[in-house]
Formats: structure tokens, sequence, C-alpha cells
């Protein structure tokens, strides 16, 4: 009965798109950050969930779409990179043109995060190296840059402009893996933000930007103009008391220390505001229980919309074989889409959160079910299918009786090739909001947290299992015996 | 009573079938002989509405069968293959009593008919839960005899239904059918390449080659009277295999 209700609440959840939602992007900064905007709220009632989405361009599009009303962002990425086409000067023409899309400006919460190229503090000694100019001399240096610094504006094409750079060895890696790469010396010069609590931890060198290439990055909260007055005040009220110091420290908190996010909000709203919103992090099995349970949810609804559209298209693609042809093609088509990016096409048509990746994860099933029902379907032999005809079976008693139990085992087998791939697909679905176990492992990753990553991989691990044995049990009851023989 | 009127079908490859023409006499047995090829199972597959027709027309009592006929047409037919065409995954007796139990027939109604069978068909009851994979090669031709003979029908079009047998069990089948199908008064229609079975059954003989009907007549007349020079290498070369 409890799992029940757990599973109702989390449904409810799921279709929920009236609370407050608060987003955060993958990065620690952004989700103490929106955790602390969570917690002020709730410590005069206001409920509101945080979602931590994929990127800019995701928390930004959630944001238009309404998905979100409120996500921490920073000057310079408004300017350069999601705004980068309006070429923006001042701050008053940033309001504005905000304003124009219906978003307000909170104020600025008093650190700078700009980016900067770091290198471990004894190797640019050795090489005398200070600042980023000093670079073109060492063109041997192995450069590793996080995937959004290599594409962004504001990021690496500008600044290998400006300075001239021509890096023999230049590769795109996650930003927290970059750290890893670095400390173990297997790269030189990554990109870093300057409030990174590994700076501090690994004695790390910020080069000089000595051509004042970086933009400005204030920090400060974006908030949907609909968005109730009275919240927007109570948000305001952050704006100049976290300064950079106290930044990194919160950083350092929660990546060194490995303190929860939560924790460390609740932590600097205590100290800062004497606030106490009782918000200290779940408990292990409680985030287990409710991830596998997000997880369960969105595998249950795309295999059942899978599996009723998939038979009849297969069934369809075996009796018109000219046009399944087209259909097939058109099917694996999208099963070459990498699964990442047909997660993100979905956002524009269904938004951030379940209802994208239930779609994304449905398209993805139907391939394996169509293309084994309409093969198991052709392949009944044709002295079989004639032999139905000939006794004088009907269509629609021919496909019920004889095409639907015989192919009935490469239909289950479909199914479950669907299912299992289902389970791992589904944790890409917590880039965009969608929850389930992707939602430790995607954090765990933007942390360098090896129990984080497990607590979300191990449970998927045995979910795959456990699929897969649902099905062989299925298919022990549902095979005709004498097929079996 | 059942007639074929200038039934033709093209093949491709310049292979055409017919045209033929027929009339298959109540309760007799027209078997249709030749090599491999020629177009005799084919034109079993024409007359039960497996393939359409180009041309011709198929008569049954007077009245053509057009396409949206055939259904209703195929209940007095019953259709027997080489290999049995059981359905693998139901029980000998779910393969017999399918359509009538489609028809919506009462189970007292086909319990009666299968025992009917099994005595007729000399099947064991005790085997009907079988399925196809658990039965012998005769045991699975009978099920399918059953199966063609379910509903009773008038005509019954049979496809080298030996044709898979090892030679003692095909030659008790063979006694058997012809006392079947003298009894029970069918019109059959019977696909063979062996001369000897169709000299066993036949009331009349069509021997065919690339499509056409080559001669049309009894096992004597093949042999005495034989009226193109392939009809009697055809008929020496299986006399010959018989070594009489």
């Amino acid at each position: 009965m409890r799992g029940f209700t757990l599973l109702a609440l989390l449904f409810l959840n799921a279709c929920g798109a009236d609370s407050l939602g608060i987003g955060a992007k993958n990065f620690t900064e952004s989700g103490i950050l929106a955790e602390i905007a969570a917690q002020l709220l709730a410590a005069d009632g206001v409920e509101s969930e945080t979602r931590e989405l994929g990127g800019t361009q995701i928390a930004w599009a959630a944001l238009l779409a309404g998905e979100i009303q409120v996500y921490p962002e920073y000057s310079g990425t408004l300017k350069e990179e999601i705004l980068a086409n309006l070429d923006l000067q001042t701050t008053d023409e940033l309001t504005a043109a905000l304003l124009q899309r219906g978003i307000r400006m909170g104020p600025a919460l008093g650190f700078e995060n700009t980016y900067a190229l770091g290198m471990r503090r004894a190797a640019a000694e050795e090489l005398g190296v200070t600042k980023v100019s000093d670079l073109v001399e060492h063109a041997n240096l192995r450069f590793g840059f996080s995937s959004e610094f290599m594409d962004r504006g504001d990021g690496w094409p500008g600044l290998q402009a400006r300075y001239g750079l021509a890096p023999g060895d230049l590769r795109g890696l996650n930003h927290d893996l970059a750290y890893q790469g670095l400390v173990n010396g297997s790269i030189d010069v990554i990109d870093l933000y300057t409030t990174d609590a590994e700076i501090l931890r690994y004695d790390l060198l910020a080069l000089d930007d000595d051509l004042s290439y970086f933009p400005e990055y204030q920090a400060f909260f974006l908030y949907r103009d609909d968005l109730d007055p009275t919240l927007i005040a109570r948000l305001d009220e952050l704006g100049g008391r976290i300064d950079a110091q106290r930044m990194i420290a919160l950083n350092v908190r929660a990546k060194i220390d490995r303190a929860a996010e939560q924790l460390v909000a609740a932590e600097f709203l205590e100290e800062s505001f004497g606030i106490d919103a009782g918000k200290r992090g779940p408990d292990l099995l409680t985030s287990i229980a409710k991830h596998s349970g997000e997880h369960l949810l969105l595998l249950v609804i795309s295999l059942s919309m899978a599996i009723l559209l998939g038979i009849p298209a297969g069934i369809y693609i075996a009796r018109n074989p000219g046009p399944g042809r087209m259909l097939m093609g058109l099917l694996n088509i999208i099963q070459t889409v990498p699964s990442i990016a047909l997660l993100v096409f979905m956002i524009p048509l269904f938004g951030i959160g379940s209802d994208s990746a239930i779609v994304a994860l449905f398209l993805y099933s139907l391939l394996p079910i169509v293309r084994n029902t309409s093969s198991g379907i052709a392949g009944i032999p044709g002295t079989i299918q004639d032999s139905a005809i000939a006794i004088g079976l009907p269509a629609g008693a021919r496909l019920r009786r004889i095409e639907l139990p015989m192919a009935m085992p490469a239909i289950l087998a479909g199914i479950k090739t669907s299912a299992v791939i289902n389970v791992g697909t589904a944790t890409l679905g917590a880039w965009i909001g969608a929850g389930g176990l992707g939602q430790p492992i995607v954090s765990g990753l933007s942390r360098y947290d090896i129990p984080m990553i497990l607590s979300g991989a191990i449970p998927a691990a045995c979910l795959a299992i456990l699929v897969s044995s649902f099905f062989d049990l299925v298919e022990k009851r549902l095979l005709p015996i004498g097929l079996r023989l | 009573m059942l007639a074929l009127e200038g039934l033709t079908k093209d093949l491709g490859e310049n292979f055409s079938l017919g045209p033929f023409d027929y009339e298959f006499a109540p309760g007799s047995c027209t078997v249709f002989i030749g090599s491999s090829g020629c177009g005799k199972s084919t034109l079993l597959r024409l007359v039960i509405g497996l393939l359409d027709p180009d041309a011709g027309r198929i008569i049954l009592d007077g009245r053509e069968i057009r396409a949206a006929d055939f259904e209703e047409a195929r209940l007095r037919m019953g259709y027997v293959i080489q290999d049995g065409g059981l359905f693998p995954h139901l029980s000998a007796r779910q393969n017999i009593a399918l359509m009538a139990e489609h028809l919506a027939w009462s189970k007292s109604r086909r319990q009666e008919r299968l025992i009917e069978l099994c005595a007729l068909t000399r099947f064991p009851e005790s085997a009907l839960e079988r399925f196809p994979a658990q039965l012998s090669g005769g045991q699975r031709q009978r099920v399918s005899l059953m199966r063609a003979l379910m509903l009773d029908p008038d005509f019954l079009l049979l496809d080298e239904p030996l044709g898979a047998l090892d030679p003692i069990i095909r030659f008790e089948l063979q006694e058997e059918l012809a006392s079947i199908f003298r009894d029970l008064g069918k019109t059959v229609l019977l696909v063979t390449h062996d001369l000897a079975e169709a000299g066993f059954f036949a009331d009349q003989i069509v021997l065919m080659r690339g499509g056409q009907t080559l001669q049309k007549g009894s096992l004597a007349d093949l042999i005495e009277r034989p009226e193109d020079e392939f009809v009697s290498r055809f008929v020496s070369a299986q006399r010959g295999l018989r070594g009489s």
C-alpha cells in the first residue's frame, strides 16, 4: 500500500506543472545557489522543486517556457552566449533585453565567477607562465576544455583568435574530469571558473587574462516576470550577500568536504540569515527509492506506449512491405540519433522534464518492437499462412489465432530488448530534468563524487537485470507451449 | 459441381498457366500429375483462391466464385498440403477444430465430429492433445486431413498429401484415403508426381507440362494411347523407376 502511495505521489509529482520550479545548471555552484533560493522561500512556507538541468541552453529554454521560474545565471553568459546576437554592452541594455522576454534580473549576489585558463602552479612556475599570452610560446602543452567552453561565443574560439593560440593537443571533456586530468598530469591547461573549489584544493594558478578577453561574470538570479512579487522581493534579499571568498568556501564545502548541496545551502542560510528551513538532504535509501520510482515510471509509460503503437505498426509493415520499408527507414534514422540529442530535440515540443524524456524513450523503444513484430509475422512459413487462409479464417481471426501467437517469441524478444535498453537510456533523462536514477549519476559526475555516481549506477544496473528477468518470466508464461517444443 | 472456365494465370518469366477448362463431376477424383514446376500445385492454389487468376472463372454450383465470395466458398473445400501446414502453436485438437470454433460450433458438436474423424482416419484420440512437433509424419498428415474434413466439405483439394511420408506409411495411408473418398463421396482434386499413386486414386488423370494440359484420360489411356511424345517418356520413366 505504501509502495502504491509512493508511486501515485511520484506520478502526481511528474505531472504537476504548477509547482514553483527553481532551476540549476549541472555544476555545484549553480546547485548550491538554487538550493539557497529554494530554502529561503521554504522558510516562508513556499514549497518549490529544484531541478538540475543539463546546461545553459536547457536552463534558459526552461525559464522561457515557464518550466522553471527561477535560476542562477551570470552576466557574461547572458551577453556573450544566450543573447550574443544582440551585442549588448551595458547592464541597462541587458536588463531591457531580458524584460522584453519576460525575464527579470535580480541584484548581483556579490561575486564574479569568470572564466580563466588554469595550470598547476608548480608546472606554470617551471615554464615561467603567468598570463594567457605566455602560452603562445608553449605550443606543446596539452589543452583540455569543457565541451561548453569549446563552443561558447565567449569561450575558446574567441580566446584563440584574441591571443593567437595554436595548441598541438586540444580536446573537449567534462569540466570536472578535466581537473582530474590536470592533477594527474595528462593535461596541462584547462578552462576553470574563478570560484571553483579546486583552485584552492589543487593549488592551481589562474592565468592572468592580460588582453582582457573574458567578459564580466556577475552572478544573480533570473526570474520570470510573472513570479509573485513577494517571492521576488524575498529572493532579492540575497543581493550582495555572497562574495567571492564566500562562494569559494561554499564550493569547497560541497566539492571537497562532500557535503550535500542542501546541507551547504542550509548552513549558509543559518549563518547569514539565521534561517533554518530544516532541509539537510535526504538519506541514501530514500533518495535511491525516489529515483528508482521515477526511473521505473519513465520506463513503464514509454514502453507501454511503444508496445501499444509498435505492434500495430509492425503488423502494418508485414502486410505492406512497400510503405513499410519507408517507415522502417524512418525508425532506423531515429535510432541513429544520439540519445542525448534526441532528448534535447524533444524540449521545444514537450518542455523540460519527464514528458520529453518519455517521448524520447518511446521513440527509442519503437524500433526493436516494430522490427521484431513485422519480421516475426513475415517469417511465418508460407504453407502455414496458406493453410490459415484455406481453412476459411478471415483476416482478423488469422491475426489473432495464428499470426500473433506464432510471432510471439519475436515480439517478446523485441519488447525485452527495448525495455533493457530503456533502463540505460532513461538515465540520460536527468540531463533534461526528468529525474530518475540518472540524477545522482549526472550530479555525481559534476562533483566527481564516486559514491553518488554509484548510488545511481548500481540501482540502474540492478533494474536492468530485474527487467530482463521479468520478461524471461513473461516469456515462460505467454509463449504457446507448441512453440517451445 | 465445380468447374473451371478459361482459367489462366501469368506467372512471369515466360511461364503462364492454362487456360484450363475442366468440370469435376460430383464424387469423382481428378489427379493432376507432372514433373515439378509444371504448375499443378499452382492450379490447386488458384481453385482455392490463394492466387488470383488473370482471366477465367471458377464456377461453384453454377455461380462464379468472385474474390469476395472465397471466404464462404472455402468452407465447402478442404485443403491438404505436403507437409501438413499444421499450426505449430496449436494442439492437434485445436488445429482440427479451429474453424469450427470460429464458426461458433458448440463444444459438444465439435467433440462429436472430432471422434468421428479420429475413427475415420484411424487417429488415436489420446494423441489429440499433442502438438504437431510431437506427432509422427503420418499422424501429422492424418491431422491435416481431419482439419480439411472437419466442416464436411464437398470438395477436397490435396497437394501431394503423401509426398513427405516413408513408403510403408504412404502405402497404408493411400488405402485409407481411397476408402475415405469412396465412402464419403467427396469430389477430389489431387496433385502428385507419382504415376502409380495417380492410377490408384484417379477417375481421370490430367498430365501437365509447362503450365499446359498435355493429356486427359485414364491411366490406361496414358500408357496405351499417349497423345504426345512427352507423355510416353513420362510414363515409361515412372514405370522404369518402379522396375516393372
